[in-house]
C-alpha cells in the first residue's frame, strides 16, 4: 500500500511515455502526410469534378448561387473566385496535402485533395 | 416518506459542488483553442477515483458536467453535448484502467489518458453532431499534444491533494468497499 510514496510511479511513466508515443507518431503521421495526386469537387454534396492536380487549368464550376473558378497550378488547387460575399474558401488558400478541403457554404461546393490513401492519422480507419 | 442520505450523499454532494465551482471559473479563462483548457476540475474526479472508486467518480463527473452547463448556461447546446462525450469516454477508460493501480498506476498516469479521453470523445461528439466530416480528425494530435502535459498537471494537482488528505484521514476502510 505504501507504493504511493513516490508522486509518480514507474507505471504512470510508461503509461505517459505510450501516450506521449502515439500523440507523436499522430503527428508525425499528419506532418509527413502524402501530396494528394486528385482533387474532389462537389456541389451540393454530389461529385461535381474529379481534378488531376498534376495538370494545370483552370475549372468553372456551376453551383445554385452562381459559378465558382478553382485554379490546379503545380499539384496544388485553390478556388479564385466564387459568387459569394465573404469569399472564404478563396482565403483557404492553397491545398495540396492528402485530407485538406475547402468549402463554399453559399455556393454548396465542396473541395478536397484526395491521397494515394486517405486514412492521414490513426483514428480514421 | 422522508428520502434518507448516506454519509456518502453528503460527502458527493460536496466534492461534486466543489468540481462545479472550478468548473465554472475554468470556463471565465479565455483558451487559445476552443475546447481546450487546463481541466483542474477534473483534479477533483481523480482524487475521488484513487480514494473513493470508480462510481463515486462517475457520480461526481456527471454532476459536474450537468449542473457546470447549467450554470454557465450551455446546457442541451452542442457544448454540454461535447462535454458529456469528453466525461463519458473518460469515464470508461478510467473504469479499464483503475485495476493498474495494484501495478503502481497512479493519478498522474491515469490522467495524463484521462486527457486524451476527454479530447478523443469531444471529438468524436463534435463530428458526430457538429462537424459531420473526417477532416475533423486532423485536430486530432494537435488537440491531444496539448492535453497530454495539461493532463499530467492535472495528475500532479490531484496527487499533492490525495496526499495531504490520506494524512488528514486515510481512506484505506472507504477504498476497500467502494471499488466493488
Amino acid at each position: 500500500m505504501n507504493r504511493d510514496r513516490h508522486r509518480i510511479s514507474v507505471a504512470d511513466l510508461i503509461m505517459i511515455g505510450a501516450l506521449a508515443a502515439a500523440v507523436g507518431g499522430g503527428l508525425a503521421a499528419q506532418v509527413g502526410t502524402d501530396r494528394g495526386h486528385r482533387a474532389l469537387v462537389q456541389i451540393n454534396g454530389e461529385t461535381e469534378l474529379r481534378l488531376n492536380l498534376h495538370r494545370d487549368g483552370t475549372h468553372h464550376v456551376q453551383g445554385p448561387a452562381g459559378e465558382s473558378r478553382i485554379e490546379v497550378t503545380d499539384g496544388r488547387v485553390r478556388i479564385v473566385d466564387a459568387p459569394c460575399r465573404r469569399k472564404l474558401c478563396l482565403r483557404r488558400g492553397w491545398l495540396s496535402a492528402a485530407g485538406e478541403s475547402a468549402t463554399c457554404l453559399p455556393n454548396r461546393l465542396h473541395l478536397q485533395v484526395e491521397g494515394s490513401e486517405r486514412d492521414y492519422d490513426a483514428f480514421n480507419h | 416518506m422522508t428520502p434518507s442520505t448516506t454519509e456518502r450523499d453528503h460527502r458527493l454532494v460536496g466534492l461534486a459542488t466543489l468540481a462545479v465551482t472550478i468548473h465554472v471559473l475554468e470556463a471565465a479563462i479565455p483558451s487559445p483553442l476552443p475546447g481546450l483548457r487546463p481541466g483542474l476540475a477534473n483534479a477533483i474526479t481523480l482524487v475521488v477515483l484513487f480514494r473513493y472508486g470508480w462510481r463515486d467518480a462517475a457520480w461526481i463527473s456527471l454532476l459536474r458536467v450537468l449542473a457546470g452547463s447549467l450554470i454557465i448556461g450551455t446546457f442541451l447546446t452542442p457544448g454540454f453535448f461535447l462535454s458529456l462525450a469528453g466525461a463519458l469516454a473518460t469515464l470508461v477508460a478510467m473504469g479499464l484502467i483503475l485495476p493498474l493501480r495494484w501495478v503502481g498506476l497512479g493519478p498522474v498516469g491515469a490522467g495524463a489518458l484521462a486527457s486524451l479521453c476527454h479530447i478523443g470523445g469531444q471529438l468524436l461528439a463534435a463530428r458526430v453532431l457538429v462537424i459531420p466530416h473526417d477532416g475533423i480528425w486532423l485536430l486530432a494530435p494537435w488537440l491531444m499534444a496539448a492535453a497530454l502535459p495539461l493532463g499530467i498537471m492535472t495528475g500532479l494537482v490531484a496527487v499533492e491533494t490525495l496526499r495531504i488528505l490520506e494524512r488528514q484521514t486515510p481512506a484505506r476502510r472507504e477504498l476497500t468497499d467502494a471499488t466493488g
